[in-house]
């Protein structure tokens, strides 16, 4: 049940929060988890025993490797965790390998029953993580509850696409939390940002982006190519960064406060300042939890790049199990490590050049991460440089279905929103005074936000979150 | 204060998201919504089908389709796509073009139709001769097949299709080069056939009272045309005198339900407006005494509905039935809310129903031309099939 669906709009949350907000106070949690249950099983039944199962194992385990400070019963859990994370998402993936191994010997496909995806597992695995490495650490207590530790990896908001959360910053507000219309109001009004950047925005440039993607090579030309990788990163932003933002606001219609996922993004003057501003959960995790253990920094300036790049090339992998996604994490990789490499030399170029430079190369990146096919994504990246392979010409689709006028209208609304914050890292916005009738103006947008989104997701067909894949 | 206006705040968002719910409950389904599904029904909910998410897609399938005010709620998010970006939602059946003229998504594909799906000239031949041979067999009975070349709309209104709606393909179009092709074939066997096509281009009557803006069809003025070139067709092929049949031109105010405003329904916006307010239509002299009228039969797209009701309104035919897309036989005489009869060639009522009629017109709409899984396709076998059994 995507946020963006009108069953959770206009049924599961009016309904959900109606129960909430009246419940008494030591029950709210109690409604939470079972509102996440509902919410968590509607999506993959199956795979709810499985969730529930292991909360309780790392439930135990946390007291036990808490009490003993035990290595052992850390690495066990982290092994349950990432054998369940490598079967339900890998396994298809490596027989498919197999498979294309054995061919070449004359030997037939292995038998295999194909596994189904349980939506947010990849979140779910890396919070499960988090939380035995903090207890281990010392850096957070174990849950004193079961249903604490329930309700955080279940909670709705989060855990089919993310954040990924820390049980150390939401143990507190699991406990307790305070409950103000202020908050509650803030989280509509998020919720309404969030939905209409998915709804009026990435949805919209999805026309644009799916239609060029769907040419055959020989119809893509240099413009068409570099417009669908941007339509794309534009698609892809506004898609993941709305259902963060809906995934905030829910928070605060019950209570919680969030941390940020995204910072303008695609104000980044380098690659490695790209990665502090997207996904943020997710790339603090892989600093804290697999970058450090790895050595980080401590092991020379070397080992430390080599690190930099296995982070990468796993983070791809998290993505998804095609290579398209190994190729993304690759090329991200290698161009971080290449900044670390120019160290301050990188810093002698323009800075204009190096905003254009950091995002032709996330442009770029995000056609790897689009494609069906490592083929695919490479006919196009060679479109964008004039090469266009060969074959039969055929004619293009008409402009109308490539480019309807709201879609190309999103997409120049999306490039704005994007790219206008540069000029804040550069220029003190902060002492531009805001009149006073601004933030009644904000207010009466952000209902007019929710409501136009309302009715057009209610006219448009639904597109699944990208995000819900991972 | 600003409690107060938080409260408040919430109140609105949370009645705003509830609205569509309630509504639903209090079955307010808001603006009629033409051209949708049925709403689904509640699926029965059991463990097993809950496991396999079943149910889930059921409910998701019942609740969005009965959603309350949800035809409002589209309507206005039509307008705005109509009003403020000049066009309809993706995947719409409905398409807008120049000067708000209307265009069915078939018409503007066939227009588009590239080297790919171009159709095989061997079948072309293959069909022509075909009807060659039903229609020479039929005549020597003394009953006439007339095939009329149904035009789309975007062969008469082209210049209203939008530059953005059309694809840069080499000249003469695939679109018509089939048209051409199926003509050619027919005309080089003899066979006697009405380009209606034809008849509309170079017709000195406007071609808005043959074609209306905000129609998918031809109107009944042009149906009443083609009627007439069909008549003439059947003298020819019977050598019978002319049957009587006259359109006297008539503009007239008609409901909205009218088939002249078939894709401005399909449009689902509000504060968008028909683009005539009369519509053609046609007045038939009453004919003159015979003492045997023939019976008609119209195999046909959605176009035969005008046909059949011309035909029928003319007063010439003793009978008039149509046969759409060789699926169903609905009789003229018993109005809009016809029984439809299954096609069945096997069953003895099928030979009754269409080889007894003195003439039988084939629709060959342009936008269907030349597929062979196609009811034209269909309707020639079983009346091979049928010329070809012993009586």
């Amino acid at each position: 049940m995507p946020f963006s669906s009108l069953l959770f709009v206009h049924l599961f949350l009016p309904a959900f929060l109606a129960i909430y907000w009246l419940a008494p106070r030591p029950a709210k949690n109690g409604v939470a988890i079972a509102a996440s249950l509902v919410f968590y099983a509607w999506g993959a039944p199956k795979f709810l025993p499985v969730v529930l199962g292991l909360g309780i194992v790392d439930f135990y385990l946390s007291h036990a490797i808490a009490a003993r400070r035990s290595r052992l019963l850390l690495g066990i859990g982290v092994t349950i965790h990432l054998s369940v994370l490598a079967y339900f998402k890998y396994s298809n993936f490596f027989v498919e390998q197999l498979d294309q191994l054995i061919a070449v010997f004359g030997l037939g496909p292995v038998s295999w029953t194909k596994v189904v995806l349980p939506i947010g597992i990849s979140f779910i695995t890396f919070e499960e993580i988090s939380y035995l490495c903090d207890v281990y650490r010392g850096d957070a207590k174990p849950a004193r509850r079961l249903s604490h530790y329930v309700l955080f990896l279940t909670l709705f908001p989060h855990s089919i696409a993310g954040p990924i959360f820390r049980w150390k910053d939401l143990e507190g507000q699991l406990a307790e939390r305070v409950h103000d219309w202020s908050l509650v109001r803030s989280g509509f009004e998020r919720f309404a940002m969030g939905l209409a950047k998915k709804v009026l925005v990435a949805d919209s440039v999805g026309i644009i982006t799916d239609g060029i993607f769907a040419l055959a090579p020989a119809q893509l030309t240099p413009q068409l190519a570099w417009l669908g990788a941007i339509a794309y990163a534009i698609q892809i932003y506004f898609d993941f960064s709305g259902y963060s933002d809906m995934a905030i606001g829910l928070g605060r219609m019950i209570g919680f406060r969030f941390k940020e996922n995204f910072n303008r993004p695609y104000v980044s003057a380098s690659l490695t300042e790209f990665w502090t501003r997207w996904h943020i959960s997710l790339s603090s995790w892989l600093r804290d939890y697999l970058y450090i253990p790895l050595g980080g920094n401590r092991r020379g300036p070397r080992r430390a790049l080599v690190n930099l790049f296995i982070v990468f090339l796993l983070s791809g992998l998290w993505h998804g199990s095609a290579w398209t996604f190994v190729l993304w994490g690759a090329f991200h990789g290698a161009f971080v490590t290449l900044e670390r490499l120019l160290g301050e030399r990188r810093e002698r170029i323009p800075r204009p050049i190096q905003h254009v430079v950091t995002l032709a190369l996330v442009v770029i990146a995000w056609v790897l991460f689009r494609a069906t096919s490592a083929g695919q994504a490479f006919d196009m990246i060679a479109a964008m440089f004039g090469v266009t392979p060969g074959g039969a010409h055929e004619a293009l689709p008409p402009d109308a279905v490539l480019f309807p006028h709201f879609a190309v209208t999103a997409l120049v609304v999306g490039i704005v929103i994007c790219l206008v914050p540069i000029v804040a890292k550069y220029r003190d916005l902060t002492r531009i005074r805001i009149p006073a009738f601004a933030h009644a103006a904000a207010r009466v947008g952000f209902l007019l936000l929710f409501v136009t989104s309302a009715m057009h997701l209610t006219n448009m067909r639904i597109t699944p979150l990208i995000y819900f894949k991972f | 204060m600003t409690r107060l206006l938080d409260r408040l705040l919430v109140a609105v968002y949370v009645a705003v998201a509830a609205l569509p719910a309630f509504a639903m409950l209090a079955d307010w389904r808001g603006r009629e919504l033409h051209g949708s599904l049925e709403p689904a029904k509640l699926p029965a909910i059991t463990f097993g089908d809950v496991l396999t998410e079943k149910v889930q897609h059921g409910i998701v399938a019942w609740f969005e389709g009965n959603l309350g005010l949800k035809g409002s709620s589209i309507a206005l998010d039509n307008a705005i796509l109509y009003h403020v970006f000049g066009e309809t939602r993706p995947g719409a059946g409905v398409r807008l073009g120049k000067d708000r003229f209307l265009f069915g998504n078939e018409d503007i594909d066939y227009y588009n139709k590239t080297g790919r799906w171009i159709v095989d000239p061997a079948y072309v031949e293959k069909l022509a001769e075909q009807i060659a041979n039903v229609q020479r067999r039929l005549r020597a009975q003394g009953r006439a097949l007339v095939p009329v070349i149904v035009p789309a709309k975007t062969s008469i209104w082209r210049d209203k299709v939008p530059d953005a709606w059309v694809m840069d393909l080499p000249s003469p179009r695939p679109a018509d080069e089939t048209t051409r092709m199926v003509k050619e074939a027919l005309a080089k066997r003899g066979v006697v056939f009405v380009d209606a096509r034809e008849l509309f281009v170079t017709s000195t009557v406007p071609r808005i009272d043959l074609y209306g803006p905000d129609a998918r069809h031809w109107s009944a003025y042009g149906a009443c045309l083609a009627m007439s070139a069909i008549v003439d067709a059947h003298a020819q092929l019977t050598a019978t005198p002319r049957l009587s049949h006259d359109c006297v031109f008539q503009r007239q105010r008609v409901p909205r339900s009218n088939d002249d405003f078939d894709l401005w329904r399909l449009l689902n916006a509000q504060w968008v407006y028909p683009t005539v307010k009369q519509v053609p239509g046609v007045k038939h002299p009453p004919p003159p005494p015979a003492r045997s009228r023939p019976r008609m039969l119209v195999t046909s797209t959605s176009f035969g509905w005008q046909l059949m009701r011309d035909a029928y309104d003319s007063g010439v035919f003793a009978a008039v039935w149509m046969n759409y897309y060789n699926q169903v036989f609905v009789d003229a005489a018993e109005g809009p809310n016809a029984v439809r009869i299954p096609v069945e060639p096997s069953k003895p009522g099928w030979r009754d129903r269409v080889m007894t009629n003195d003439l039988i017109v084939l629709d060959l709409f342009e936008s269907y031309l030349g597929y062979p899984e196609a009811y034209v396709q269909l309707f020639l076998d079983d009346v091979t099939r049928a010329l070809d059994a012993p009586r």
